[in-house]
C-alpha cells in the first residue's frame, strides 16, 4: 500500500466554532492505482489534498495519520517533509495561470526545480526541462515562453510537467482540467493518463475532482465525499453501475446524461452540521434513525464500502 | 522588439535612457572629452568668464569649470548608484525576511525600521560623517545606514502580497525551502517596483551626495565633485555666477534625467499606475 490514511481529521477555528473540513477520512490508495475524491464543491477535497502534503495554514488542526510507504508524514519534520514533496508526492493545481511564475518562463520554472533537488547543473536541466515538455505535450521551442504567452491547456501541461521534474511516486491532481474547454479536458484527462498509467512502474495518482464524466474516465476507485466524510468508496465501474449511497445516485443524476436531477437542499455548513447522518436532511430515504445516530462504513462486498443504515 | 515598441511613446523613458547615456559616457571617457587636467591650477587664467578656450570658464584657482563637470560626472553618478544599489539590495533582502516569514522575526524588523524611519535623514548623515570623518567610505556608509529603510517597507509589503499567491504554494508543494522560493520565486516578482523606486531614488542620492560635499563632508575639496565644487564658487556667487551655475546645471540636468527614467519606467512597467496617477 503506497499511501494509507486514518481517521484525518481537519479542523479550522473559525468565530462561530470549527469548521470541520475533514472529519474523520479513511482512504488506502495501491501503488499504480488511480482514486478518484469526488464531491461537491465545499466537502473538503481539496483539504484533504492539502492535508496529505501539509500544506494547510498553520490555522488547521491537523489529526489522524498518514501514511506513506508506512512513513507518518504528519509526524515528519519540517525538512524530512520537504524532501517528501515533489520527489515523492507531487501536486498539480487548479488554474494553472496563478500557480505558474508569472516571472519566469516556463522552462526556467521546470529547470529550478530539477535544480534545486536533483542537484542538476545548468545545461542538464535545460536539457530535461525540454523533455518534460515534450512529453506533456508542448513543443521543445517553446521553453522560453512565459506563462501568460501560453494558452490555458498549455498552461496546465506545463504544470503537469513541473509536477513530473523529479519523479514522484504519487501525483496530487487537483481539478486538473477545471476552467478548460471540454476538448482540451479531453486532452489533459489524456495526457493524465499517459503520465501515470503509461509509465512503467504505473504511477498512482489523488485525482480531486468534481467532474463525474473524468473520474469515470480516470480512475480506477473512486470515493465519494460529503461535508468531510467518505460517504462511499468503491471500485470506479461498481460505484457507477450500483451506486449505494443516497448522495452517490443524487450526484450520479445531477449529471447531464442521467437527466440533470437536482438534489433539494443545499450542503450544510461545515460549522454546524447536522446531527446523525450528514445527508439526512436532504435524503429522500432519511429515517429517524438518520437524524440522531452517525451511521458507520458498512462493508458491502469486495471493496465496496458506503456510510449508510439503508443502502 | 517588444521593449522597443512600448518606449516609442514613452519620451520620459527615451529622453531620461539618453541623457542618462550620455552622462555615462562623459563619466567613461572623461579623458578623451574634457580638454584640460581638471586639477591643473593656472593662476593667471583665474576666473575667466565662458568663452572660446573655456567652455564654462574657470573657477578660482584658474581651473576649467568644463573638464571638472566632465570628471565629476565619475563621482557624482559612481557614489549615487553604488549607495542606491546596497540600499535596494540590502532593503530587499531583508524585507523579503520580514514579509517571507512574518511573526516575530517581521516585528523585529519592522521595528528597528521604524526607529530608523524616525530619524531625520541627513541629520543622521552629518552625524555619521561627522564622528567618523570625511571620506567617500564614510559618505557612503551614512547614505547607506538609512537608505535601506524605504526599500525594507517597500519590499515587505510586495512580499507579503506575493506570498499569498498561488505560484508560492506550487513551489512549498514542489518541496522548495524557503531560500530558493525567496530568492527565485518572491524577489523576481517583487524587483520591478523596486527598481522604479531605485530609479528615482538615485535623483535623491545625487542630491543628497551634492549637500554633504557642499557642507564638507562628502567629497573633499579638490576633488571635481559637483556639490564641493558649487561649495568651492559659493563666495564669488555675486562677482563670478559661472562657477556655480554649471555644475549646479549638472546637478540639476543629472537629477532629471533619473526622474524622467523613473516615471517613464513606472508608465513601462505598470500601465496602470499612470492612468491611476493621472486622474
Amino acid at each position: 500500500m503506497l499511501l494509507k490514511i486514518t481517521s484525518l481529521r481537519v479542523y479550522f477555528k473559525s468565530a462561530d466554532g470549527f469548521v470541520k473540513a475533514a472529519d474523520g477520512v479513511d482512504l488506502e490508495l495501491y501503488p499504480g492505482e488511480i482514486l478518484g475524491l469526488v464531491g461537491e464543491t465545499g466537502s473538503g477535497k481539496t483539504v484533504l489534498g492539502l492535508a496529505i502534503t501539509r500544506l494547510l495554514p498553520k490555522t488547521a488542526a491537523v489529526s489522524g495519520e498518514v501514511l506513506y510507504r508506512g512513513q507518518n508524514l504528519l509526524a515528519l519534520p519540517e525538512e524530512e517533509m520537504r524532501k517528501v514533496r515533489g520527489r515523492q508526492v507531487s501536486m498539480i493545481f487548479q488554474n494553472p495561470l496563478s500557480s505558474l511564475n508569472p516571472a519566469l518562463s516556463i522552462g526556467e520554472q521546470i529547470a529550478e526545480v530539477l535544480r534545486e533537488h536533483q542537484g542538476l547543473k545548468r545545461k542538464a536541466a535545460w536539457q530535461r526541462a525540454g523533455e518534460l515538455l515534450e512529453l506533456t505535450g508542448i513543443p521543445a521551442k517553446w521553453i522560453r515562453s512565459y506563462p501568460h504567452e501560453l494558452s490555458g491547456g498549455m498552461r496546465q501541461r506545463a504544470m503537469i510537467a513541473i509536477g513530473l521534474a523529479c519523479a514522484p511516486s504519487l501525483l496530487i491532481a487537483d481539478e486538473p482540467t477545471r476552467g478548460l474547454d471540454v476538448t482540451i479536458q479531453v486532452q489533459i484527462v489524456e495526457l493524465l493518463h499517459a503520465v501515470t498509467k503509461g509509465v512503467s512502474p504505473p504511477r498512482s495518482m489523488l485525482l480531486i475532482t468534481h467532474d463525474l464524466g473524468v473520474a469515470a474516465a480516470l480512475t480506477d476507485r473512486l470515493a465519494v465525499m460529503y461535508a468531510g466524510k467518505i460517504v462511499e468508496y468503491g471500485r470506479t465501474a461498481e460505484v457507477f453501475r450500483n451506486p449505494r449511497h443516497p448522495y452517490t445516485r443524487a450526484l450520479l443524476d445531477s449529471h447531464p446524461s442521467n437527466g440533470l436531477i437536482a438534489t433539494r437542499g443545499f450542503s450544510p455548513s461545515l460549522i454546524n452540521l447536522p446531527p446523525g447522518c450528514s445527508f439526512h436532511p436532504r435524503c429522500k430515504k432519511a429515517r429517524k434513525k438518520c437524524a440522531h445516530e452517525p451511521p458507520l462504513v458498512q462493508r458491502i462486498g469486495m471493496d465496496h464500502g458506503v456510510r449508510c443504515f439503508y443502502a | 522588439m517588444y521593449i522597443l515598441e512600448v518606449t516609442r511613446g514613452k519620451k520620459m523613458l527615451l529622453t531620461g535612457s539618453i541623457l542618462i547615456f550620455g552622462f555615462m559616457a562623459l563619466a567613461v571617457f572623461a579623458p578623451f572629452i574634457a580638454p584640460y587636467d581638471p586639477d591643473d591650477v593656472k593662476v593667471e587664467e583665474r576666473l575667466l568668464p565662458p568663452g572660446e578656450h573655456h567652455l564654462m570658464g574657470t573657477d578660482g584657482f584658474g581651473r576649467d569649470i568644463f573638464s571638472r563637470v566632465v570628471f565629476g560626472t565619475r563621482y557624482s553618478l559612481f557614489l549615487a548608484l553604488v549607495v542606491v544599489s546596497i540600499n535596494l539590495l540590502l532593503g530587499l533582502m531583508v524585507g523579503s525576511i520580514a514579509g517571507y516569514f512574518g511573526g516575530l522575526v517581521d516585528e523585529l524588523i519592522m521595528r528597528i525600521v521604524d526607529i530608523l524611519l524616525a530619524f531625520p535623514n541627513i541629520i543622521l548623515a552629518l552625524c555619521i560623517v561627522g564622528v567618523l570623518g570625511p571620506s567617500v567610505q564614510n559618505l557612503i556608509l551614512a547614505l547607506v545606514a538609512l537608505g535601506w529603510v524605504g526599500y525594507t517597507r517597500v519590499s515587505r509589503g510586495l512580499v507579503l502580497s506575493i506570498k499569498e499567491q498561488g505560484f508560492i504554494g506550487a513551489a512549498k508543494a514542489l518541496g522548495g525551502s524557503n531560500m530558493y522560493i525567496i530568492m527565485r520565486h518572491i524577489i523576481p516578482n517583487a524587483f520591478p517596483p523596486l527598481l522604479v523606486l531605485a530609479t528615482l531614488h538615485v535623483s535623491h542620492t545625487i542630491l543628497s551626495i551634492a549637500a554633504l560635499s557642499f557642507l564638507g563632508l562628502g567629497v573633499q575639496a579638490p576633488t571635481p565633485e559637483w556639490g564641493a565644487m558649487l561649495s568651492e564658487g559659493k563666495q564669488f556667487i555675486f562677482t563670478h555666477p559661472h562657477v556655480m551655475i554649471f555644475p549646479g546645471l549638472a546637478i540639476t540636468l543629472s537629477v532629471l534625467s533619473f526622474n524622467l527614467l523613473g516615471e517613464g519606467l513606472r508608465d513601462v512597467l505598470d500601465p496602470r499606475a499612470r492612468e491611476v496617477l493621472n486622474v
